[in-house]
């Protein structure tokens, strides 16, 4: 039973804990909610850090502040940043980490290591890049959008991925897609249009270096090939030709426009596999349910025809679209598809490297398969 | 607390004079007005009455004791009264001792002068409150009634709710200097014989001067007297009294005290009411689950909140974040003080609003919450989120149907709340592995403290966590050991019909 | 000495209660980092290690069995004095009462080690053991009963954490276990190796067999409680090797642990940490059972009061967890339980086991059967 031995033990111990602990209230801490790395252009190399950054005092009005500072290392530069601040900057609860366009460029590998390293900053923290520097996007954004701008930042790119239009851009995506042989990383680019970020395009990398950026709606055909969409909008544009009799229209069907707009809800999957392995060749099947949402025009539909002539023409969109995206990665000889890793996992004779990646995405073909079907136009035939 | 039976005078006081036995008993009873002897003289022989005043039916010896004894023209004598009189206790004494005893205890002696014994009739006049509401244990729906402070009353209340000839009432004289009546209950076809015997063995060994009550009684019988969790169930709700009894558990009754202790106890049973049982089983289980819910935020959840604002920013949601932080700034203290500070408001509120009469401790509860809470936030003493977070937790010690487990509970979040100050989350998991152990090694009456968990008794399941519907409850509880588990058949309840038949 | 226990009625617990004693004290630190030197070993095939160490575990528990059987109501200590001796005999007893000493110190080391990474990196070792250890002399002092009583409930306050691995398990990358089959034998050998220092624990079956009440059933409980472990051991590996490329795979300390990093809920964040400190819970039985044993030992061999030699090796685990605070060293102390237990825990019995059997043969013979069946 607990007998009075062990409760003078006890209160040895408490004692003794007093003053074991160092204590880290919250209101000591500068919490750093969005981290900006640049390389900095005054000194050698030296990187140049911007952090936003919860500081609780009673007397100030807004808790977000905006404060910088340099060093060799990420965790240099944020001491650096604490001579600034009273308050004890911590990494703990780091949401969003923007790297500016001339680092990204140089390789963000060693940026993005020391977090994992740390086991206290969160692995779901966001990674993105700007297309100037992430000062600059930082302290304007800051500026003209008077809200804290790597929260919004942060809930802009969550948005995005939560409509299933971008693959995860998570710390842990990032660093499992970089060490991961035969595939490559993507990351979300912000830029400042008049002087407001933005999430305009995908950013591109070759191993840890920022090389290329894909449109918003390219990035949709990258998660599609990754993962189950539901329910993604999406705009597409068709060829005229085929409608032309299904179009009731003011001016009637004699229209001189060669394009129509529709815009889609895609739900769906797809699934690739390797057909030869020797020469590179891949099949992918991807299958798709739609819900017609908007036609630039006013299309009639009226019988299973015209809905597979629209499934058809949607197909050859899609099939095309992947096509040229594919072209322009092996352009640049980087694969966020992840082809490398179903060669990877269906060659048994040598373990593949990167390197010798490089050398084969080049060559690679690849069968898009595009099944689509359609399920529901709304409320007018 | 071994006893040596006390030594007894053997020699018998009488015969004597009438006269000399006054004094003797007037000598004992010095400056004591209240003493009433009468010496009568009837057919020639003195007839000597006595008895305490308030201790008596007065109307009740006149009528029926002294009316008939000097109305009669008989010559009276020791077995004569005793054959005559119409009246049923009566009993012979001839110690002085018993005699003396016999008195205090509402007796009235009759002695007949030269014979060698006394005559002593039980005329017992006790005054009693009226049966109330439970006030500690209230209830919403069920029996109302709760135990008096009169032992009679209460045996009668239990027997009347267990008419079995099973019910077996032992009865024990405990108390060296002032003794006091205990009766040990139990049905003898189902009460454990180990339970029971133990249970005798405890009670007959006490040796104290006096035992002030029920909840002291308790205390000195428990298996552990330096754990802070009750071992024994105090209830002043006979049907829950009752409900033990005819489950094959023990309960024992003081005299003078308004509280049934109910052994042995584990610790899951100070979280049932019988009202989960008069409730429809669905809603029953949902109250107990909910209760179970309590304990964990009532302990958990100051120390978390101290956790975290102290040592783990990290664990917090961003949007808890900026407004604790926000709160949190204002406040010149560490959050374990802050913690503290408000916990013991708390308290301060509870214990006065105990304290003062009924009126006054409502108004006082309205003042300290509503006005001190919103001054202290206002003031930057606390901040307003930890505020609710201590109010939540205060709320929930407080579902717990047994007053001593709820205040054990809320005494338990001041070693959690320092440790959790002191070394965060790992603290706090010390306290509870620390907790847990501690459980784990309690025992009730030398039943294990934590059954049905452990020894694992799934079949409990259905009465401790929650309730299934009666076809279910055809056992007693196996962690007890009743001599007999069946309460009824199972197999001729849980018959089912098919669709249309 | 005495070869058979003979021990009071109330002091025995029943046979499924084997099954927690077992998965508690096989369940440990061992987890949190195997994943990582499995997927060293034998690369995306190491779930087939994993398998072979678990039918090799069933063959070793299987001979344990065996010997156990030919007494009446033996333990390891009396067993071995019987087979070789009081001088030998206690030598080997001593032997198992050291190497119960230094997993203990293990756990302790490694598990302050987690603390520091991932809460606090200014705790103090000292603090932190003397906490531990207080805790576990405390449940120690309540005897056998209590022991298993914690292996009981820790085991059911702690399996929730396998639903915390739900959202990684959906994150997992299955080409990571393609192509199959591509370890070769001495890969896949040495991956069951590796694993050995996680699955250590079986030998705790020595000790307790003689508090088990209903003897006839005690193979289910402590097989099933094998193949537990067996299956943490493999949803861990399985889930880590999806989820980390192998590439980061290998360079992790503890993949288990950075699983739970990506799981967060509306009002809690970072469940880490939450699993951090739940681990003690996990550890403990493993360090209470440990410590039982070594104390359970000496007095056996030695007639030193369980309590005295309770609080002396309390003490001297203090002084060795206050000290030994570097990540290398802690190390090689897990290295040398690794090697140890490697002997003493899967080849010993195979070697004792043929002893007992001669040895029983040969009593039969002269018809003594005093410990015989």
């Amino acid at each position: 039973m607990l007998n009075s031995r062990f409760i003078y033990i006890l209160i040895i111990l408490l004692v003794l804990l007093t003053a074991c602990v160092p204590t880290r209230e919250l209101e000591r801490l500068g919490i750093i909610n969005t981290y900006g790395i640049d390389i900095s252009n005054s000194q050698d190399g030296q990187i140049e850090s911007t952090l936003i950054v919860f500081q609780f005092d009673a007397q100030a009005e807004n808790v977000t502040k905006t404060l910088s500072g340099l060093g060799y290392t990420v965790k240099g530069a944020r001491e650096n940043a604490n001579t600034k601040s009273s308050y004890i900057l911590s990494p703990g609860q780091v949401r969003l980490m923007l790297y500016g366009k001339e680092a990204a460029e140089e390789g963000i590998f060693n940026y993005v290591s020391p977090l994992v390293r740390d086991a206290r900053v969160p692995a779901t923290m966001l990674l993105a890049v700007t297309n100037t520097t992430a000062k600059e996007v930082l302290t304007l954004g800051q500026e003209n959008t008077s809200i804290n701008v790597g929260q919004y930042l942060h809930d802009l790119i969550e948005q995005e991925y939560s409509e299933d239009l971008i693959p995860r851009v998570t710390l842990h995506d990032f660093t499992h897609k970089l060490a991961a042989v035969g595939e490559d990383p993507i990351l979300p680019v912000i830029n400042l249009v008049e002087d407001i970020p933005q999430l305009t395009s995908i950013g591109i990398f070759k191993d840890d270096k920022y090389v290329e950026e894909i449109s918003i709606p390219d990035a949709l055909w990258l998660n599609l090939f990754h993962k189950r969409v539901q329910s993604a909008p999406l705009e597409l544009r068709l060829t005229r030709e085929p409608f032309k009799e299904y179009i009731q229209s003011q001016n009637g069907p004699q229209s001189d426009k060669e394009d129509i707009h529709i815009v889609i809800d895609i739900s769906g999957s797809s699934h690739t596999k390797i057909t030869h392995t020797d020469e590179l060749r891949y099949k992918t099947d991807i299958n798709l349910e739609i819900d017609l949402r908007e036609f630039s025009e006013e299309l009639m539909i009226e019988d299973e025809q015209v809905a597979d002539v629209l499934e058809k023409e949607v197909e050859r969109a899609i099939k095309a679209n992947y096509e040229t995206l594919l072209e322009k990665l092996q352009e640049i000889n980087s694969d966020p598809f992840g082809f490398g890793q179903i060669y990877r996992a269906k060659n048994r004779n040598s373990p593949l490297t990167q390197d010798k990646w490089r050398e084969k995405f080049p060559d690679i073909s690849v069968e898009f398969n595009v099944n689509v079907k359609l399920k529901n136009y709304g409320t007018v035939k | 607390m071994r006893k040596s039976r006390k030594k007894q005078s053997t020699t018998s006081l009488f015969p004597l004079k009438v006269e000399e036995l006054k004094k003797q008993i007037e000598e004992k009873f010095e400056n004591n007005t209240d003493l009433n002897i009468t010496i009568y003289e009837h057919q020639n022989k003195n007839l000597i009455v006595f008895y305490i005043s308030y201790q008596v039916a007065k109307e009740k010896v006149e009528n029926v004791l002294l009316k008939p004894l000097l109305e009669s023209k008989k010559e009276w004598d020791t077995s004569s009264i005793l054959n005559e009189i119409p009246l049923s206790a009566g009993e012979t004494v001839d110690k002085k001792e018993n005699i003396l005893k016999n008195l205090i205890n509402g007796s009235v002696i009759v002695y007949v002068e030269n014979e060698n014994a006394a005559v002593s009739y039980v005329m017992l006049n006790v005054e009693k409150r009226g049966l109330e509401k439970a006030e500690t244990e209230s209830v919403v729906i069920g029996p109302q009634v709760a135990f008096t402070e009169s032992l009679e009353t209460n045996l009668n209340i239990i027997r009347w709710r267990i008419r079995s000839t099973d019910l077996v009432l032992e009865k024990f004289l405990i108390g060296e200097r002032t003794p006091r009546e205990v009766r040990l209950l139990y049905l003898k076809s189902l009460a454990n014989e180990t339970d029971v015997s133990t249970m005798r063995q405890r009670l007959q060994d006490l040796v104290v001067d006096e035992i002030e009550d029920g909840n002291v009684l308790m205390q000195y019988i428990e298996d552990s007297s330096s754990t802070i969790f009750p071992q024994y169930y105090a209830t002043e709700l006979p049907d829950r009294a009752s409900y033990a009894i005819t489950k094959g558990r023990l309960s024992v009754l003081v005299e003078n005290s308004p509280t049934a202790i109910i052994a042995p106890t584990t610790f899951i049973s100070f979280f049932e009411s019988t009202e989960d049982l008069y409730m429809r089983w669905n809603a029953g289980s949902f109250l107990r689950i909910l209760r179970f819910f309590s304990i964990f935020i009532s302990v958990l959840l100051t120390p978390m909140y101290v956790a975290a604002v102290t040592f783990h920013y990290e664990i917090i949601p961003l949007e808890l974040l900026t407004s604790i932080g926000e709160s949190r700034a204002k406040v010149p203290f560490p959050p374990i003080f802050e913690a503290l500070l408000l916990e013991l408001l708390i308290e301060l509120l509870r214990e006065a609003g105990a304290r003062l009469p009924t009126k006054v401790g409502q108004t006082i509860g309205i003042v300290g919450g509503v006005v001190v809470g919103t001054a202290a936030v206002q003031a930057g003493i606390t901040s307003d989120i930890l505020i609710i977070f201590v109010t939540i937790s205060a709320l929930a010690s407080f579902t717990v149907p047994s007053y001593l487990m709820g205040t054990t509970i809320r005494v338990l979040r001041f070693p959690m709340i320092i440790l959790a100050g002191t070394l965060g989350i790992i603290g706090i998991m010390f306290g509870i592995c620390f907790l847990f152990i501690h459980l784990l090694k309690l025992t009730s009456l030398g039943r294990p403290y934590l059954s049905p968990v452990y020894p694992f008794q799934s079949e409990d399941f259905n009465k401790t966590f929650f309730r299934f519907p009666s076809t279910f409850q055809g056992k007693r509880f196996v962690s007890y050991r009743p001599k007999d588990l069946m309460r009824f058949n199972n197999k001729t309840a849980k018959e089912k019909n098919d669709i249309d038949e | 000495m005495e070869i058979n226990v003979k021990m009071k009625s109330i002091m025995h617990v029943r046979a499924f209660y084997l099954f927690f004693i077992i998965s508690s004290i096989q369940l440990g630190v061992g987890v949190i980092g195997v994943p990582s030197i499995l997927f060293m070993n034998a690369r995306q095939d190491a779930w087939i290690s994993i398998i072979i160490a678990f039918i090799y575990i069933v063959v070793v528990l299987l001979v344990m069995f065996l010997i156990l059987n030919q007494y009446e109501n033996a333990d390891i200590f009396g067993i071995q004095v019987d087979i070789f001796g009081n001088w030998l005999g206690k030598m080997l007893g001593t032997v198992y009462i050291i190497y119960f000493a230094i997993a203990l110190l293990s756990i302790l080391i490694t598990y302050i080690e987690v603390i520091k990474v991932f809460i606090f990196p200014e705790l103090n070792n000292f603090i932190m053991g003397l906490l531990l250890l207080s805790l576990v002399v405390y449940t120690v002092l309540g005897g056998f009963r209590v022991i298993v009583g914690i292996c009981f409930i820790f085991f059911m306050l702690t399996h929730w954490i396998l639903f915390l691995l739900i959202e990684p398990a959906l994150k997992m990358e299955l080409t990571h276990f393609q192509p199959l089959f591509q370890a070769s034998f001495t890969e896949l050998m040495e991956g069951a190796k590796s694993t050995s220092y996680t699955f250590t624990g079986i030998e705790i079956l020595f000790l307790v067999y003689p508090f088990i009440q209903n003897k006839e059933k005690v193979k289910i409980p402590v097989l099933l409680a094998a193949f537990w472990t067996m299956l943490i051991v493999t949803l861990t590996t399985v889930i880590s090797m999806g989820f980390f490329a192998p590439e980061q795979l290998e360079r992790r300390e503890w993949p288990v642990l950075t699983l739970f990093k990506i799981q967060t809920f509306s009002f809690i964040e970072r469940l880490d940490y939450v699993v951090v400190a739940e681990w003690m819970m996990i550890i403990l039985p493993n360090m209470v059972l440990l410590m039982w044993g070594v104390t359970y030992g000496m007095k056996r061999l030695y007639k030193v009061p369980q309590k005295t030699s309770l609080y002396l090796v309390a003490l001297m685990l203090l002084i060795g967890c206050t000290f030994i605070d570097q990540h290398f060293q802690i190390q090689r102390v897990i290295n040398a339980v690794d090697q140890f237990g490697l002997w003493l825990v899967y080849v010993y019995p195979f070697l004792l086991l043929p002893l007992v059997l001669i040895k029983n043969k040969r009593r039969k013979k002269k018809g003594e059967g005093i410990h015989a069946k």
